[in-house]
């Protein structure tokens, strides 16, 4: 048993032999493998996986010890592990020729960033900090829920961007008030109404 | 002198009664109901005498006293029946996958699964939700542009031509809870120090789809899935790359055994990331227990 | 043992000394109080170097004791440094967790990390008992899928059948409307020359279910049946007198003959 490369190929990767598609990939008994040369299709397997043949014998368990009479250290398969193993930080970001990149992702431009009073910065995963946030309230006998979208990570002059931002959200949405909320010393600024995309937009705009 | 109003105000004093205790009142807003244990001392707690009300054995909500309620009598489609049982199929976009390979957190140069998602610590999977892996979405279809081999565990038809019209592969797979447990966090199982579970076989009603070529199962017979991805190619009219001299062919056709969870690593085996070894089993009853399924 | 314990308490001299040079070497860094520092150690007594390099177990442990600043326990101490614990108690799932953390340094046989022999002989006689081939498996949902198709199949025959003769059936619903539709009408004329007629013998217009209306209808019903019995007995008195007649002629008749 190991990893394989079967599925889509008419030829094995290593002795250029045709094989006869199966209906299993694998050499499991309980597929009644077809499989020919299957030896050879197996690429990441260091030793050949013992195919057990043996049938339980429960006569002979009682003699046996309680647990595995042996085993074996291997160290060469722990190159495997490795990549399983989760990055303890954020990766650098590859080098893109172009941009933006297929999803849609482009960095932050400095020239447009250096006319501004404020700056907002990206977040470890390089996105904006904007989130939206929810608020479950009763009203009398009514339950709503109350929408805002959060702004955090800003630096500079924190007031010019909620002014700015709110006349910009006014003319993009046609309401009459937009109610914000600007917090100097945790330095994040509250917006009410769903407005996550026309913030982004806004903030995309001033090269943020 | 004082000013108009304040004199104003002391004539109107003046030909005011006297403040006596008759007319002293409280000023508003100091006047308030005393909140009191209104069931300290009393034997009936406010409940009043006997019957349902004070037993607290009134009929449960919707009950129509033996009746058929109106809840059961309106016939409804069941969209949430047996949700406790059912599996779930937590969503992720292509957008979202796109979006995870631009920006380097998935390693396109290893086949992405279950553990190389959540391995960002951006994407998690409960097993007590009952979750069994992802549901990769349409949304972001059109500008998918990575050439992975992808295994996940449910996938709709336009996914599969995202992933195959750039000369990607895809396999659905399905995982056991406990197998799920240890791919999506692979660094706490290595650390429980057990051997790596082998996978069970999908459920009855699972192994329809995993043995179905058109959903790419892992059970599927590998020339039926030939035959569809070609079939799949005509519907949507692209172009099917040739994968025999492709660089990536090793890459793009590398696949797990049914019974294996991680690539390179055999059920059975044990990880120990202390030594940084791993551990075999040497005895013939151990063998053949995690190499076969019955 | 008197020497041991002489020269023992003066490496302690010597290393507390040192520990104290350390900090005095952080806080006044320059040359000369380096000398100054240097001349203190060597004025002190001499001690032979193969006696310091091959120090016992029990002093190197009372070296650590003293080195060890940290007021920690020797448990948290060491799990500090990566190295395993010393538990008082230790059952199977402790020692699997030690060897998982620490690996072969925590001292524990590897072999407990799979399950234990009975326990993998019951799971698998389990499993063989509860399996089913996947072969069988694969057939079953062959078999369901033909059962759906071949259901199907029957459906669609029944509705085609149906559909030939659909529009015979809605010729003979359209012939019941008609049949009821003129009955229904005949119903409702009958209706209305009857309420003419009430209107004719009260003079004024008569609602159907005016009691003076229904109580005409009561009359002119009873005035039919008497009618009709008078018209039946008269048949009866005819036919009577017919027979009568015949009877009479047919003497009449056989005299003739």
């Amino acid at each position: 048993m190991a990893t394989f490369t079967v599925s889509l190929l008419r030829t094995c990767n290593k002795c250029r032999q045709i094989i006869k598609p199966s209906l299993s990939f694998a050499r499991n008994t309980y597929l009644n493998s077809r499989l020919k040369c299957e030896q050879n299709v197996r690429l990441l397997t260091t030793a050949p996986p013992p195919l057990n043949n043996s049938s339980l014998n429960e006569e002979n368990v009682a003699e046996k010890p309680d647990y595995p009479t042996d085993f074996e250290v291997s160290y060469d398969e722990f190159k495997y592990v490795l990549p399983l193993l989760p990055r303890p930080t954020v990766p650098e970001l590859p080098k893109h020729a172009t941009f933006p990149t297929p999803s849609g992702w482009f960095p932050p431009n400095e020239e447009l960033i250096a006319k501004q009073t404020f700056l907002i910065r990206r977040t470890k995963n390089h996105l904006l900090p904007v989130y939206p946030e929810l608020k479950r309230v009763q009203v009398g006998p009514y339950k709503a829920i109350k929408h805002s979208v959060i702004i955090r990570k800003i630096e500079g002059d924190i007031w010019a961007l909620e002014a700015e931002l709110r006349e910009y959200l006014l003319e993009k949405t046609g309401l009459k008030v937009i109610k914000t909320q600007v917090h100097e010393v945790g330095r994040f600024i509250r917006i009410r109404g769903m407005h996550r995309p026309l913030v982004a937009e806004f903030m995309f705009e001033r090269g943020m | 002198m004082a000013s108009k109003v304040t004199e104003k105000a002391l004539n109107l004093i003046k030909s005011l009664p006297r403040v006596a205790i008759s007319n002293v009142k409280d000023l508003p807003g100091t006047l308030y109901k005393k909140k009191t244990n209104r069931s300290a001392g009393r034997k009936k707690k406010g409940r009043g005498d006997k019957g349902q009300g004070a037993r607290g054995t009134l009929d449960p909500l919707g009950y129509e006293g033996g009746q058929r309620p109106l809840i059961d009598a309106v016939p409804s489609e069941k969209y949430y029946g047996k949700y406790a049982i059912r599996r779930q199929y937590p969503p992720i976009s292509l957008l979202e996958i796109q979006r995870l390979i631009d920006l380097n957190r998935v390693d396109v140069t290893r086949p992405i699964d279950v553990s190389s998602i959540c391995n960002t610590r951006l994407y998690s999977l409960d097993v007590a939700k009952n979750h069994f892996g992802f549901n990769v979405t349409e949304e972001g279809c059109d500008l998918f542009a990575s050439k992975v081999n992808l295994e996940v565990q449910w996938v709709t038809e336009l996914v599969i031509a995202a992933i195959e019209k750039n000369g990607g592969t895809i396999t659905t797979r399905y995982y056991d809870p406990q197998c799920l447990a240890a791919l999506f966090d692979t660094q706490a199982f290595f650390e429980k120090g057990q051997p790596i579970p082998k996978c069970k076989l999908p459920p009855q009603d699972a192994l329809a789809y995993y043995s179905d070529p058109n959903f790419r199962g892992y059970l599927a017979d590998p020339e039926k899935i030939l035959m569809a991805r070609e079939k799949l190619a005509q519907k949507y009219g692209y172009k099917l790359p040739d994968l025999t001299d492709d660089p990536l062919k090793d890459l793009l056709l590398m696949r797990k055994d049914p019974l294996q969870i991680f690539y390179g690593l055999e059920p059975g085996w044990i990880v120990n990331l202390a030594d940084k070894c791993i551990l075999k089993p040497k005895d013939e009853d151990y063998l053949r227990y995690y190499s076969n399924v019955y | 043992m008197c020497d041991k314990m002489a020269t023992l308490a003066w490496n302690i001299r010597i290393l507390r000394t040192k520990r104290y040079l350390l900090v005095t070497e952080c806080i006044n860094v320059g040359a000369s109080s380096r000398n100054y520092l240097k001349s203190f150690t060597v004025s002190s007594r001499e001690i032979p170097e193969s006696n310091s390099s091959s120090l016992d177990a029990e002093e190197k442990s009372l070296i650590d004791s003293l080195r060890n600043v940290s007021r920690m326990s020797s448990n948290h101490l060491k799990q500090y440094h990566r190295q395993p614990p010393e538990l008082p108690y230790k059952d199977i799932i402790h020692r699997k967790k030690l060897y998982a953390l620490y690996g072969s340094a925590s001292g524990e046989d590897a072999r407990i990390l799979w399950p234990s022999r009975k326990q993998l002989i019951d799971k698998e006689l389990e499993e063989k008992e509860e399996g089913c081939s996947l072969f069988d498996r694969l057939a079953q949902i062959e078999v369901e899928k033909q059962e759906r198709e071949t259901a199907l199949k029957e459906r669609h025959k029944s509705v085609e059948k149906n559909m030939a003769q659909m529009s015979k059936w809605i010729e003979g619903y359209k012939k019941k409307q008609e049949v009821s539709a003129n009955e229904a009408k005949a119903r409702a004329a009958k209706k209305e020359a009857l309420l003419e007629e009430a209107r004719d013998y009260f003079g004024y217009k008569i609602m159907a279910n005016d009691p003076k209306f229904e109580q005409m209808m009561l009359e002119k019903e009873e005035k039919e049946k008497k009618e009709a019995k008078k018209m039946r007995k008269e048949a009866k008195l005819k036919k009577q007198a017919d027979r009568l007649v015949d009877s009479k002629e047919k003497p009449v008749e056989s005299k003739n003959t």
